[in-house]
């Protein structure tokens, strides 16, 4: 009864014990079994590890003394940023300005570490631009990661965070990389090391100065990038920095959007162009895939530019004078344009990729396959209707051009009641009924293939002559021309299929 | 940025004189923002050569007047001046502008392409653009206005532009009205080096410049070890940097193997 009772008493003293000495836990509840009490019979390896009084037995005298024996262990954090778990006693006694940080405290618990500046370069890289309307745009520059107040992100005013681009199976190279590190100090031959996605990894040395770590020169990848296209819409490094050159401290991430493209990037080297192929050929890395692949993500009619604003062709007009936004540039700024503008869209993300043989190509009507008009001076047809448009009945005393027509655009005068009209289609890029009234329209041709990405029509392939067939098929309504003199109105007459009415320049 | 439009009469009216004094005239400055101003990306060949006298008269005038619009101080008369190198289709003398690719902050006037019926938007383009344009015209390349890129791609064939295979192409495009002219490329072209003949026929005839007819009566005509060599698949073709992106080199041969698998 009255070890039971011993027993008891120890157990609800032990626990209370380990409740405030974490660290001693473990001894006092070694000791526990052992606690036989005062007069009683004890095991010679508990009397060999306990009887800290030596009277012969182990009692609540002997945990008492060993209670007081057991101090707390914690971070002790030294001048020069090295840092041992210690009690606080051990901590003092070291010297060194050490610190102790607490029972139960880390050595990751010294320093803060955080990721402040890192700027993309080297062999393979590109300079991105941002996008704007008339080029030259400006670079985005140098720092592509600056967290201006280390707070772990690139979200507050002076933070940014900048696109980079590499080529494939380069390697990545940094340089001006550099930690804010609090408390601040004097320290060399720091190690840095980040761990990139695909098992890149960086490492290199830095030397403290005041709370700003400066890796020395350059730090180039372990390891390249894929050998395919690919974009990394956070290209994460986590970073980790030995003061010590032992023990690692969390460095804080670095997150950075970063495109792999083909081949060295050709032409004005805007952020969009990047965002539209990179993201349309990921994975891939032979010519024809990559082109079939960029080609696709216009083929749906579905484009959209860096800040994530649908593409547009012709938005919002029927009349193509109204759309004043002709190139490339033009589009991805203004999210709409006329053909020729998307045909140097699709030029230019095939250019983004290092694909150089595009051209730019004219479609017009075909002055020998028409007849002229009905004007003052007679001329061929002065342009031609994309689908769709409804015929009803003749209007026009013009037998070549013999439906009366009133363009968009007031360029000619109207009929009272016009014959051939406007119906929807043919839908073009983010509008199911552009404007469709042209004197000609552009298009694009590469490895003998032609694309017209404003309807996302194609590719148009064999020869040239059949390749113009089979889009003229696909697009023409018809072709205009002066129907009478004056005043001077327009006629239409019906593309005849199978007969070529058209021309591609090239 | 500068953007006017002109009616389209005016402005050919306008070339018209532009052409006539730069080439004859003193002081060709008058005519320069005109004769630059038309459609770029070769929208010239829209237009039939019996209806732009303006071109026969680039293509007379001589070289020593061109090449001192080329030498000029002015940014606008070097614009001319290559334009009339690349309307004459001067391999030897576009070759030599390399120099120019550098010049990022000269402009000279041209037409953006624009689908609307009569009006042309006109705005500045550097030097350095207008000469990569026409660098891709006629070698089929693109020189991105980088001096490094025309050394590595042009530099090595331009003591032999006439075996270039693209310049063959424009020129018969560029003749396709004038059945005389097509002729006489057409024979020139009949006496190229086997290696070039073969993809000048073969890229002809997927541009429509040559009839399925004409292709394979030319590729018969070549020896018999260069057709073995080609029907085996053998990529047999100028060291010219057209030819070096393998997806083109596919398509190609794959046109070469349809005309010759029709034989």
């Amino acid at each position: 009864m009255r070890r039971t009772l011993g027993l008891a008493l120890a157990m609800v003293l032990l626990a209370s014990a380990a409740a405030a000495h974490a660290d001693g836990r473990d001894v006092l509840e070694e000791l526990g079994p052992c606690m036989a009490g005062a007069g009683l019979p004890a095991d010679p390896e508990c009397l060999a590890a306990f009887d800290v009084d030596g009277d012969g037995d182990v009692d609540l005298h002997d945990f008492a003394a060993l209670q007081a024996g057991v101090d707390p262990v914690g971070g002790c954090c030294f001048d020069n940023y090295s840092c041992e778990i210690l009690t606080e006693a051990a901590c003092l006694a070291a010297g060194g300005g050490g610190e102790w940080l607490g029972a139960g405290s880390e050595c990751g618990q010294c320093t803060l570490v955080r990721i402040r500046a890192i700027t993309f370069g080297g062999t393979g890289s590109t300079t991105i631009k941002h996008d704007c309307a008339y080029p030259p745009c400006s670079s985005y520059g140098t720092q592509q990661w600056l967290d201006a107040n280390h707070d772990g992100d690139v979200l507050d005013a002076g933070d940014h965070d900048y696109p980079v681009a590499y080529v494939r199976n380069s390697h990545v190279t940094l340089s001006g990389v550099q930690f804010w590190v609090s408390p601040s100090g004097t320290a060399s031959g720091v190690q840095v090391r980040g761990y990139g996605p695909d098992g890149l990894t960086f490492t290199g040395t830095g030397n403290l100065s005041g709370s700003t770590l400066n890796v020395s020169g350059t730090l180039v990848s372990e390891g390249t990038l894929p050998n395919t296209v690919k974009y990394y819409p956070s290209f994460d490094i986590v970073w980790e920095v030995a003061f010590d050159g032992v023990n690692f401290v969390d460095g804080g991430t670095s997150s950075t959007r970063l495109y792999v493209t083909r081949s060295t990037p050709l032409g004005d080297c805007l952020e969009s162009y990047f965002h539209i192929s990179t993201q349309a050929a990921d994975g891939l890395a032979d010519e024809q895939p990559v082109i079939d692949a960029i080609w696709a993500e216009f083929a749906d009619r579905e484009v959209y530019n860096v800040d994530g604003e649908r593409l547009g062709y012709y938005r919002g007009v029927l009349c193509a004078s109204y759309c004043t936004y002709y190139s490339a540039p033009e589009l991805v700024y203004y999210t709409t344009s006329q053909c020729g503008g998307w045909a140097d869209l699709l030029r230019q993300c095939f250019r983004t990729q290092g694909l150089s043989s595009s051209v730019f190509v004219t479609a017009e009507p075909l002055s020998s396959a028409l007849p002229v008009d009905c004007g003052t001076y007679p001329a061929s047809a002065a342009g031609f209707l994309v689908k769709n448009y409804s015929f009803n009945g003749w209007g026009t005393s013009c037998t070549a051009y013999p439906f009366s027509f009133n363009d968009p655009c007031g360029y000619y005068a109207a009929w009272p009641s016009p014959t051939c009209t406007d119906a929807t289609g043919l839908p073009g890029q983010d509008n199911p009924n552009p404007a469709s009234w042209f004197a000609r329209h552009f298009i694009v041709k590469i490895n003998m293939a032609y694309y017209d990405p404003s309807y996302g029509a194609g590719p148009f392939t064999g020869t040239q002559e059949e390749a113009n067939m089979q889009w003229e098929l696909g697009a023409m309504a018809g072709y205009f021309g002066r129907a009478q003199p004056s005043p001077s109105r327009a006629g239409v007459r019906k593309d005849i299929a199978q007969t070529r009415e058209t021309y591609f320049d090239q | 940025m500068i953007v006017h439009r002109l009616p389209i009469c005016g402005m050919w009216i306008g070339v018209a004189l532009a052409l006539g004094t730069a080439a004859y005239a003193a002081d060709p400055a008058d005519a320069v923002s005109q004769v630059i101003a038309v459609p770029r990306y070769n929208q010239w060949t829209l237009v039939d050569p019996e209806q732009r006298p303006i071109l026969k008269k680039v293509v007379e005038l001589p070289a020593a007047q061109r090449d001192q619009l080329l030498r000029s101080s002015d940014a606008r008369l070097r614009g001319i001046g290559i334009f009339i190198a690349e309307q004459q289709g001067d391999l030897a003398a576009l070759l030599s502008l390399k120099d120019m690719l550098s010049d990022n902050a000269s402009t000279v006037p041209y037409a953006v392409p624009v689908a609307q019926v009569g009006e042309y938007v006109v705005r500045p383009q550097t030097v350095a653009d207008y000469l990569t344009t026409v660098y891709q015209e006629w070698f089929g390349v693109d020189v991105d206005k980088s001096q490094e890129r025309f050394n590595s791609l042009l530099a090595p064939l331009s003591g032999q532009p006439q075996n270039f295979v693209q310049p063959w192409i424009v020129r018969l495009r560029r003749a396709a009205s004038d059945e005389k002219a097509v002729a006489e490329i057409k024979k020139s072209i009949a006496a190229l080096p086997e290696d070039v003949r073969w993809a000048v026929v073969t890229l002809g005839y997927s541009d429509s410049l040559y009839s399925k007819d004409e292709a394979r009566a030319l590729l018969g005509g070549l020896s018999r070890p260069v057709q073995e060599r080609l029907r085996s698949g053998e990529e047999l073709l100028p060291n010219e940097p057209l030819l070096q992106s393998t997806s083109f080199r596919a398509a190609l041969m794959r046109v070469y193997g349809e005309l010759a698998v029709a034989d």
